[in-house]
């Protein structure tokens, strides 16, 4: 097993720069996620193998193992136990309970191996006999190159696959209005530009009618319709949406039983 | 402590590993192009051929590989993990974009409340258990706080971690007490053919990252019983053992126990060993102390956090139970084997595979079982997986229900653990084979495969489940589509959180995860909604439903009326002719809401309506 000089004083100054910037929010997404996932899974579990095992104790398979296991093991007992402290399980505090893991087992690491110029034990590749790069390299390449087609291939099937499309009506009291109101609301899912006809009536009233929304596809829209006085105190709000190409036809019809002065 | 074995001292390196690891990546491609063909083109002859191609591709020249004898302890290592991830790949790229599959709603809803509360035990009225065992969330919300993913990418980051662990620590563990890379090698692989491993095992779910936290504590213990006194790693595999006992405790109550049994048989083994070979035993100490702690633990947790368990497990095995000793005395007919709920009957070729894995198996565990026997008499641990291989066969009958089979399957994937043993020492330890024949070895590579190939048709189901493709009738991972999904968020926006709704089996996960709503069901509150969807009319009973369930809001989906439910229900097990369907929902009973006096159509979109109703709601 071979060491290399100060790995802990790395591990810790890493943990101390992911504490300053995740509570600056300075990180951006992909350096965050790419800190954030050995920080998580790694790390703590990697310096508390370190703390409690005896120099060349262990494999390298072992002390892989073992660092993920116990890093996911702390996280999991750890959630338990902030859960009953005041904080509970946010942000900040996940980032300082798990940078005090890592540093504190560290810390214990360093102690144990008597100064700074001990190391951690750690896992060496096997001698992969003649021609490395042609042997272990190229064939890991293509297979990263591989897979990441197949990821590629995979997420563009599911995004492509054929759905039916569908358009979304809806209608609700409109809230914080004296008056009696409505909020209508629409949505184009379907695969083309939808031109819509939209009527909404009260108590077989036309109180409004909407003759060319035009919606792309993805795109939505709104309305907060206030009833007439005289209308108010009916029963039945109703929206009914027709499309273009078939205008005499109902697509789409919510309606609602308004109580005068809700 | 020892740490590199290796079963030809003239083996170094990877070896063939690279090599093979690209072959598997191709296998990988093989099964994305099947579902890419079966989403685009649904239908096509070759989607099925492809997809096998593919499994096979990944699985056979790692266990040809793993089955000769010339392959390093390193090369086996990077054989099991990249079969181990592999396999994790064919579930994760069968469904990129989101979750799918049925559990990982319910435990998605957990984080959702976790992330939202900061705290922990929320009500999860999907499942309501899952939120007592919150193992696995907390560790997933813990890597979407500080990373910033979503819950999805976070639930797949966290499960892929504990694959890997699952497979080291098997490994590791075979290894250990076997003192054979090659032993372990091929006990993994075997292990990796239980039907569960690749979707069940592999979706974000409690159990999923339960197994691998029992993984962890079972190869600490084993190294530690094989530890020399007063050696120093004694104390670190001892907290390692305590730490994934510990966390098991709290993330799956099922495998916890099962764990527990498992500390609690080896013990019995260790002193019986003890008391016959005391100067040849194995093991220098026996799990006793983390078994009553394991014990001690599972019961406190239990008691004190999760009382629910009995009222949630108690049924489903008194059930199976039940079924069996009515098909025993011939009350019972039981299931109808090679049946889906919807009637469908799979290929000649998957029932024979099937029939064959099972086979097999039951003709090899008999010589595995005196393998072990004679080659590890006085290894505890040894004979402890050999006591977890009996009970395989104890297990297969419950197949025979409807109410035991899927207990049966989920058993596999803990009891797997030592028929994968026993049928490694078959092969390890036949004379001829350990020649090295190239014969034999594509002989026993060839039963291995098709273990491999039956057992994943027991785990996945028929084709309609194992691939994507269009919309079918409560088909789980098959429904979930965009009309489901854009329902389930215009819930969560326009009405809130926390609605109590009724609604079907899918759109129920939906609304529950996504629209973080409250679907009303047997589950929670004990009350059977089916009768609001499945009569024709309105009346008391519908009245009384909705009044007692404190019901706000219907999410009503016409498609039900389209075909019989795939997965054998429409509501939950608690409706009328669950999971024997023979006619689909009534259009009529769907469309009924729409004349109800008191009733508000608050959403159209098309094949799903939401309404507003209350206890007064009637006829005109």
């Amino acid at each position: 097993m071979s060491h290399r000089p100060s790995k802990t004083i790395i591990l810790g100054g890493v943990a101390a720069l992911v504490i300053a910037l995740a509570l600056c929010g300075v990180l951006g997404t992909v350096a965050r996620v790419v800190i954030a996932l050995p920080f998580v899974l790694v790390a703590p579990g990697y310096a508390i193998v370190a703390a409690v095992f005896p120099k060349r104790g262990l494999g390298g398979v072992e002390t892989l193992l073992f660092s993920i296991g116990v890093s996911v093991a702390v996280a999991t007992l750890g959630g338990l136990a902030l859960n009953w402290t005041p904080w509970g399980l946010r942000t900040e505090v996940w980032v300082v309970f798990l940078a005090a893991v890592a540093l504190g087992a560290g810390g214990v690491a360093i102690a144990r191996r008597g100064g700074l110029s001990t190391t951690l034990p750690v896992a060496r590749l096997p001698h992969t006999g003649s021609g490395p790069i042609l042997r272990v390299g190229v064939p890991l390449l293509a297979t990263a190159l591989v897979l990441a087609v197949a990821t590629g291939v995979s997420v563009t099937g599911a995004i492509h696959q054929p759905r039916k499309g569908f358009t979304q009506l809806w209608i609700l009291p409109a809230s914080g209005h004296k008056a009696s109101a409505v909020r209508l609301g629409l949505a184009n899912r379907e695969s083309a530009t939808t031109r819509y006809l939209l009527r909404l009536t009260a108590g077989g009233h036309t109180v409004r009618e909407w003759r060319a929304l035009n919606l792309t596809p993805g795109a939505s829209w709104q309305a907060t319709v206030t009833l007439p006085t005289s209308l108010a105190r009916v029963g039945k709000v109703e929206a009914i949406l027709s499309r273009a190409s078939s205008p005499c036809s109902v697509y789409r019809r919510v309606w609602y039983s308004v109580i005068s002065g809700n | 402590m020892s740490h590199e074995t290796q079963q030809n001292s003239t083996a170094v390196g990877l070896g063939w590993a690279p090599i093979v690891s690209l072959v598997g990546s191709l296998g990988v491609l093989l099964v994305v192009l099947a579902y890419t063909g079966a989403r685009l083109t649904p239908g096509t002859w070759w989607v099925e051929p492809v997809y096998w191609a593919g499994l096979l591709t990944i699985f056979t020249p790692i266990a040809a590989r793993l089955i000769s004898t010339g392959a390093s302890r390193h090369e086996r290592i990077w054989l099991v993990s990249a079969l181990g991830m592999g396999l994790y790949l064919v579930k994760v790229l069968r469904s990129p974009l989101g979750f799918e599959g049925h559990d990982e709603f319910l435990h998605y809803r957990t984080v959702e409340d976790i992330l939202r509360s900061g705290h922990l035990f929320a009500y999860n009225p999907l499942l309501p258990v899952s939120a007592r065992f919150p193992g696995a969330e907390i560790a997933t919300s813990a890597l979407v706080r500080v990373s910033g993913l979503s819950i999805f990418q976070a639930g797949i980051a966290i499960e892929a971690v504990a694959r890997l662990m699952l497979v080291l620590a098997l490994y590791l563990a075979y290894e250990r007490v076997s003192a054979s890379s090659r032993l372990a090698g091929i006990a993994t692989l075997l292990y990796m053919s239980n039907p569960k491993l690749i979707f069940f095992d592999a979706q974000f779910s409690y159990e999923s990252l339960a197994l691998p936290f029992a993984s962890l504590a079972l190869v600490a213990l084993v190294y530690r019983a094989r530890a020399r006194a007063g050696n120093s790693g004694r104390f670190g595999l001892t907290l390692v053992a305590l730490l994934g006992l510990g966390a098991l405790v709290i993330t799956h109550h099922l495998t916890s126990y099962a764990f527990v049994l498992l500390l609690l048989l080896w013990t019995a083994v260790y002193f019986a060993l003890s008391s016959r070979h005391r100067r040849v035993v194995t093991e220098r100490m026996s799990p006793a102390g983390m078994a009553v702690l394991g014990l001690a633990l599972t019961l406190s947790w239990l008691v004190y956090v999760a009382p629910i368990v009995i009222e949630y497990l108690l049924p489903q095995l008194q059930g199976g139970v039940t079924e069996l000793i009515g098909i025993i005395t011939g009350r019972s007919t039981g299931r109808q084997l090679f049946h889906d709920y919807a009637g469908q009957v799979p290929p000649i070729w998957e029932r024979l595979a099937q029939i064959a894995a099972t086979a097999l198996i039951l003709a090899g565990l008999p010589a595995g079982l005196y393998g072990v026997w004679r080659r590890y008499r006085t290894n505890v641990f040894a004979l402890t997986l050999a006591g977890v291989a009996l009970i395989y066969p104890l297990s297969l009958p419950f197949r025979l229900t409807q109410a035991g089979s899927e207990a049966s399957d989920r058993a596999a994937g803990f009891l797997f653990i030592g028929v994968g043993f026993a049928l490694a020492t078959f092969m390890i330890g036949s004379r001829p084979f350990s020649a090295s024949s190239r014969k034999q070895i594509a002989l026993f590579t060839a039963l291995a495969t098709i273990v491999f190939v039956g057992e994943v048709i027991v785990g996945l189901g028929p084709s309609w489940a194992r691939l994507p493709g269009p919309y079918l009738v409560s088909a789980d991972a098959r429904s979930i589509e965009p009309e489901g999904l854009a329902a389930a968020a215009w819930t969560h926006s326009y009405l809130g959180p926390d609605n109590r709704i009724a609604t079907d089996r899918v759109n129920g996960l939906l609304q529950g995860s996504y629209g973080e709503q409250y679907p009303v069901a047997h589950v929670n509150v004990g009350l059977d909604v089916a009768p609001v969807f499945f009569a024709p009319g309105w009346g008391p009973v519908q009245q009384g439903i909705i009044r007692q369930g404190k019901i706000r809001f219907l999410v009503v989906d016409r498609r039900l009326s389209t075909g019989l439910p795939m997965e054998g229900l429409y509501i939950d097990e608690s409706e009328p002719n669950a999971l024997q369907h023979k006619t689909p929902v009534a259009p009529a009973a769907l469309t009924k809401f729409e004349r109800l006096i008191g009733v508000n159509q608050l959403y159209d979109g098309g094949d799903i309506l939401i309404y507003q109703i209350g206890a007064s709601a009637h006829e005109p």
